[in-house]
């Protein structure tokens, strides 16, 4: 079901919906949707993780973790889903100026600078 | 059917038989992983105090009964690997910066082996440079490469069933802890230990860089962010959060934002978040800052629970405060703690429980199994 999920992701992604100036799923298109994809399906083990975590509790005995897009992480699920279709529509987007020139923000430094903490253990 | 004569018949069957169990043991070692609980409930494990085996194993009880299912567990390498290529994994270790500065403390392997024996999930921290790699009297100085690797290496093999997350050092943003660049921690520490450990034990995870109260700067420099990625790809990125309960919000909200666009950022861990108990480390008075004991505690937990906030699959994927015990060393005594940490733990410095852990326990659980617990 999850590869499903994906799959219907990716190609989402990479086809008219996405937006008129929409790649094709290859070249970078395809890496960056390959790596969402990975990003997807942990954030899918997370939601489940935390709805089986939920049923240790005394407290939420009756959880149904077992029909997950049914039970208390079918928010969670949606929600991941949501946001890797907002960010695979992104990512297969030919990059503005602007946006080039923002994604540099994320370039690393080169370790010498200084950083002011908020508080030291 | 004996196709090739009875001799040649009973040799195949006792061939075949043989590569029958070959692939049965082969099937069964790469089952044996180490336990990975689902429950994001943590705590910190680095009992000391008593130092004695039993005393440990009674502290991880403890953690059992509040159902804090993973512990964090600090491989210190300088104690470890003492002198080149010996690795003392059944050593008693000493003090102080490994917090077993009362009466001494049970090796690594005894640690455990007690949070095994308790059911835990555990994350082995890999940290502090040995003397004979210039380390220095911190154990912080950056090691010379080639070293870390082999010691991550030797771990993950040694442990390839007991830890499930290898963490890559602790706290690398604070001078105390790592006196090098962030570059060098990338270049040291990160890119080598984690190709070390993935190529020992594929199925362990790899979690870093522990970075106390980070910006998203520092964290784009330790983890050598570029384009969405990492300097090398890691299961799990880690943090630690300190300060009011407010101010663990705003930064986790922070990273959670961070994390959020970022393919290469798969899951995010808070590794140590803590709050002091009120009066001081000598008396140590329980309670917290404000509000009830333990209030603080649960309300970042529940961040972590599902449906607790908007964008809850961006909160941590687990939560593991700081400390089991009070901190003993440093400037205080086992009867008397002080120094930084002294008044963290669920258990004070003599393994007696804080009215905190009782409130954990009730979250986690609905109801006490501690005793002493109300």
């Amino acid at each position: 079901m999850r590869t499903t999920i994906g799959l219907v992701v990716i190609g989402l992604a990479c086809s008219g919906s996405v937006s008129a100036n929409a790649i094709a799923a290859d070249g970078p298109c395809a890496t960056a949707l390959a790596a969402l994809e990975a990003k997807r399906s942990a954030a899918h083990e997370r939601c489940l993780a935390k709805c089986a975590s939920a049923k240790v509790r005394a407290t939420d005995t009756s959880v149904d973790c077992d029909a997950p897009f049914a039970g208390p992480a079918s928010k969670c699920l949606r929600d991941v889903d949501e946001r890797m279709n907002a960010l695979a529509a992104v990512a297969c987007e030919e990059p503005s100026a602007d946006e080039a020139a923002q994604s540099a923000d994320d370039s690393p430094d080169d370790g010498t600078g200084t950083e002011e903490y908020l508080y030291t253990e | 059917m004996a196709f090739f004569g009875p001799r040649v018949d009973r040799y195949l069957r006792v061939l075949v038989s043989i590569g029958f169990l070959a692939a049965l043991l082969l099937t069964a070692r790469a089952e044996a992983a180490a336990p990975f609980s689902p429950s994001w409930f943590g705590v910190n494990g680095t009992p000391g105090t008593t130092g004695s085996p039993p005393g440990i194993l009674s502290a991880y009880q403890r953690a059992q009964e509040a159902n804090l299912q993973w512990v964090r567990i600090f491989f210190p390498w300088w104690q470890i690997e003492a002198s080149n290529g010996v690795f003392n994994w059944d050593t008693a270790q000493t003090g102080p910066t490994d917090w077993c500065a009362c009466g001494g403390c049970p090796s690594i392997a005894q640690k455990i082996q007690a949070a095994r024996a308790a059911g835990r999930s555990i994350v082995g921290v890999l940290t502090e440079t040995p003397t004979w790699l210039g380390g220095g009297a911190n154990h912080n100085n950056p090691p010379p490469a080639g070293y870390f690797e082999r010691f991550a290496r030797e771990a993950a093999l040694r442990f390839a069933n007991d830890v499930a997350v290898w963490e890559l050092w602790n706290e690398p943003n604070l001078p105390e802890h790592w006196s090098g660049s962030a570059m060098q921690y990338r270049n040291l520490i990160l890119i080598p230990g984690r190709n070390a450990i993935k190529a020992a034990v594929p199925s362990a995870k790899v979690a870093a860089p522990a970075v106390n109260n980070p910006s998203t700067t520092t964290l784009n420099n330790f983890l050598g962010v570029s384009g969405g990625n990492f300097a090398v790809p890691i299961d799990i990125v880690s943090t630690h959060h300190y300060g009011s309960v407010t101010n663990v919000i705003n930064q986790g909200n922070a990273v959670g934002a961070w994390c959020d666009p970022k393919p290469g950022c798969l899951d995010w861990w808070i590794t140590e978040f803590g709050f002091a108990s009120t009066g001081c480390c000598g008396a140590c008075a329980q309670g917290a800052i404000s509000g009830a004991p333990g209030d603080d505690l649960v309300t970042i937990i529940r961040r972590c629970e599902l449906n607790a906030n908007p964008n809850e699959w961006l909160w941590c994927g687990k939560a593991m405060i700081f400390n089991l015990h009070d901190r003993t060393n440093l400037n205080g005594s086992c009867t008397n703690p002080g120094g930084i940490g002294c008044d963290l733990g669920l258990l004070k410095a003599d393994g007696t429980i804080r009215k905190k852990i009782c409130k954990v326990e009730f979250y986690t659980t609905g109801t006490y199994l501690t005793p002493g617990c109300p």
